[in-house]
């Protein structure tokens, strides 16, 4: 995740990184594990972590540089090379 | 500085007895609601018990009931295979109630009012200070209580979950298991009537 983070050139400043890291590697863990968010359609499926769904597990954590962009590619990226769904 | 205790017991029955038997004392789960209030400076506990380490992250499915665990997570209910498929309205209150960075239920079902006039400290409020009047029930209070309230006090119970129980279930509770002695209950919810501090919530024992 740190490596996707650099990457895509997922930060400006830094000062949020530590903790979008970090709710992006526990979202990842909730995404495999089949966890459901705001945003899913069907309560009785698997959601797939589409765009929509990472901003929405991701929504907890702010970044005032506004680099919001890079960090879903960043996370986007880390879920497909870890092999979760993505 | 104010002195403040932390204590993390080791069982349940240690929590309970140390919050029973110091009333300047106050249960600390994931701390959203009682660390703001802490800065806010509308609580002073002496002491601070950590419930978060204690072994109540369990879900039981047992007589067409689930018993929910203290520390379970929010996001970990909103999973659980009975909620998303029997009980719905509750995975999703559970879903909108916060984002995935804050979650537990106990700590949600258990948060204090969001009245502003109970989280500022210059202005009176019954809930706060008993007897000091209801600033809310005069000014600024879209947010509050239409149906329920009491010239007392127009504070409503801001957690999405404790809305979504009663609509989804007859019949749930809040309990504590105090020792080997069973278990304490309460339903968490009414209305304010004359004794607004009735469902206070930084954690009594009772």
């Amino acid at each position: 995740m740190q490596s996707a983070f650099l990457g895509a050139d997922g930060l400006q400043c830094g000062y949020c990184t530590p903790g979008q890291v970090c709710s992006a590697a526990g979202m990842l863990d909730e995404g495999e594990r089949g966890h459901p968010s705001y945003v899913t359609e069907d309560l009785e499926t698997t959601p797939e972590l589409t765009d929509e769904e990472i901003r929405e597990r991701m929504s907890g954590n702010l970044c005032r540089c506004g680099a919001y962009v890079n960090i879903l590619a960043a996370v986007r990226q880390a879920a497909a090379t870890t092999g979760r769904p993505a | 500085m104010r002195q403040m205790e932390y204590r993390r017991p080791t069982d349940v029955a240690e929590a309970v007895a140390v919050v029973s038997g110091d009333p300047d004392a106050a249960f600390l789960g994931g701390g959203s609601n009682l660390v703001d209030h802490l800065r806010l400076g509308i609580t002073r506990p002496g002491a601070l018990v950590d419930v978060t380490g204690l072994p109540m992250a369990s879900m039981e499915v047992y007589d067409d009931r689930l018993r929910v665990g203290a520390n379970v997570r929010n996001s970990d209910l909103a999973a659980h295979p009975v909620m998303r498929s029997r009980r719905p309205v509750v995975a999703r209150a559970l879903l909108a109630g916060a984002s995935g960075q804050i979650r537990a239920p106990g700590d949600h079902l258990l948060q204090c009012t969001r009245c502003v006039y109970f989280q500022d400290v210059t202005t009176p409020c019954n809930k706060r200070d008993p007897g000091s009047g209801c600033s809310a029930a005069e000014r600024y209070g879209r947010y509050n209580a239409i149906l329920g309230a009491s010239p007392e006090c127009v504070a409503v119970q801001p957690s999405d979950l404790a809305v979504a129980l009663p609509l989804s279930t007859r019949s749930w509770s809040c309990s504590v298991r105090a020792g080997s002695g069973g278990f304490r209950s309460s339903t968490c919810t009414g209305c304010p009537g004359t004794g607004p501090t009735r469902t206070q919530c930084w954690g009594t024992a009772s």
